[in-house]
């Protein structure tokens, strides 16, 4: 694969990529750092990347692993890479603020509380647009595993915006 | 008023047994600003998916990057030339080499010729050099097999000290 190839086919993904680290990191610089190596990462396996059935997902799984040693190296905190971290901080967004409406803010710190895997299963599925089994292959799990994690996460999200709107209310 | 087919497509979708053609169906009919207000919760959330799309990297990620590769690039490049050149240069030292032989054993061929060349005009001179010569080369021969002759009787003796200890030790 040379330059242009690579620019065709790969460098495309990059706002998938980077949407998805941004989610995990929490910060914009981090996320870019971990897009760039994620690229490195691909340009320098390029002659064997023919040999992946889908790209996007094994870019996708490079950016998961390495955003996900970036917060460990970051935290560098006893805590496992489990159902109990949570990983980005709710309080940075890529976003104006001045943009967005608060209940759009509060969404963002409904999925961002969620546990790691539900946000990464909700952001791959309803923001990314994955398939279970690109989602399954993402995050080496399996595709039960991928839609208990989706129901709960979106159960969530919706329990806590109802509630919401009755305190609103 | 609630579509039907919206309506199926919610629980479809709240139960994740939805395709992502349906969601997609779903992501569309939310963009309407028309929603019926029991929806309202579910507008919210996909109000949100959409405005995700907005976080993006700039076009400088893209001119960063590509230096970065090509930066890479370049000592591959050197890389590769350096066996290349050692090729070469392992050619052009056999080359070198196989002249260096060639020519020697040309020198060597006109040394020897001249070895085979007659040094004495008298056959009976000639018999008595080769003669001295021969015995000279006798009697240094003699001399190393007698020193070998004493060599190998001291290692057959302690072949046998040792042969009689191990017997005496099986013995016991």
């Amino acid at each position: 694969m040379n330059l242009d190839e690579f620019k065709r086919q790969v460098l495309p993904f990059k706002n998938k990529l980077f949407r998805f680290s941004y989610r995990i990191v929490g910060t914009r610089p981090e996320a870019e750092d971990v897009v760039q190596e994620v690229f490195i990462k691909l340009w320098k396996t390029r002659e064997e990347l023919t040999k992946y059935r889908n790209l996007e997902a094994w870019a996708m799984t490079l950016t998961r692993n390495l955003s996900i040693d970036k917060i460990r190296s970051k935290h560098r905190k006893n805590n496992e890479i489990g159902e109990s971290l949570h990983l980005a901080s709710s309080n940075t967004t890529p976003y104006k603020m001045t943009e967005f409406s608060d209940t759009i803010k509060h969404i963002q710190n409904f999925i961002n509380d969620l546990p790691e895997k539900q946000k990464m299963v909700i952001q791959l599925r309803d923001l990314q647009g994955y398939t279970y089994q690109e989602i399954a292959d993402i995050l080496s799990i399996s595709m039960s595993q991928v839609k208990v994690n989706l129901f709960r996460a979106r159960t969530t999200v919706k329990t806590k915006l109802k509630n919401q709107e009755s305190y609103g209310a | 008023m609630v579509p039907n087919d919206i309506k199926k497509l919610l629980e479809k979708y709240w139960l994740t047994e939805s395709t992502l053609e349906e969601e997609a169906r779903l992501k569309q009919y939310f963009e309407s600003d028309q929603i019926d207000p029991s929806l309202m919760e579910d507008k919210q959330l996909f109000d949100y998916f959409k405005a995700d799309q907005h976080l993006q990297l700039d076009d400088s990620f893209d001119e960063n990057l590509l230096n970065e590769i090509i930066a890479l690039k370049e000592p591959a490049k050197n890389f590769r030339l350096l066996p290349f050149i050692s090729r070469i240069a392992a050619v052009g030292l056999f080359l070198f080499g196989a002249g260096f032989l060639y020519q020697q054993f040309e020198v060597e061929d006109t040394s020897t010729a001249d070895l085979y060349e007659d040094t004495y005009e008298d056959p009976a001179l000639a018999y008595e050099e080769a003669k001295t010569a021969i015995l000279l080369l006798s009697k240094t021969l003699n001399k190393s097999k007698k020193t070998l002759d004493k060599g190998l009787s001291k290692i057959h003796k302690t072949t046998k000290i040792i042969k009689n200890q191990s017997s005496k030790i099986d013995l016991e």
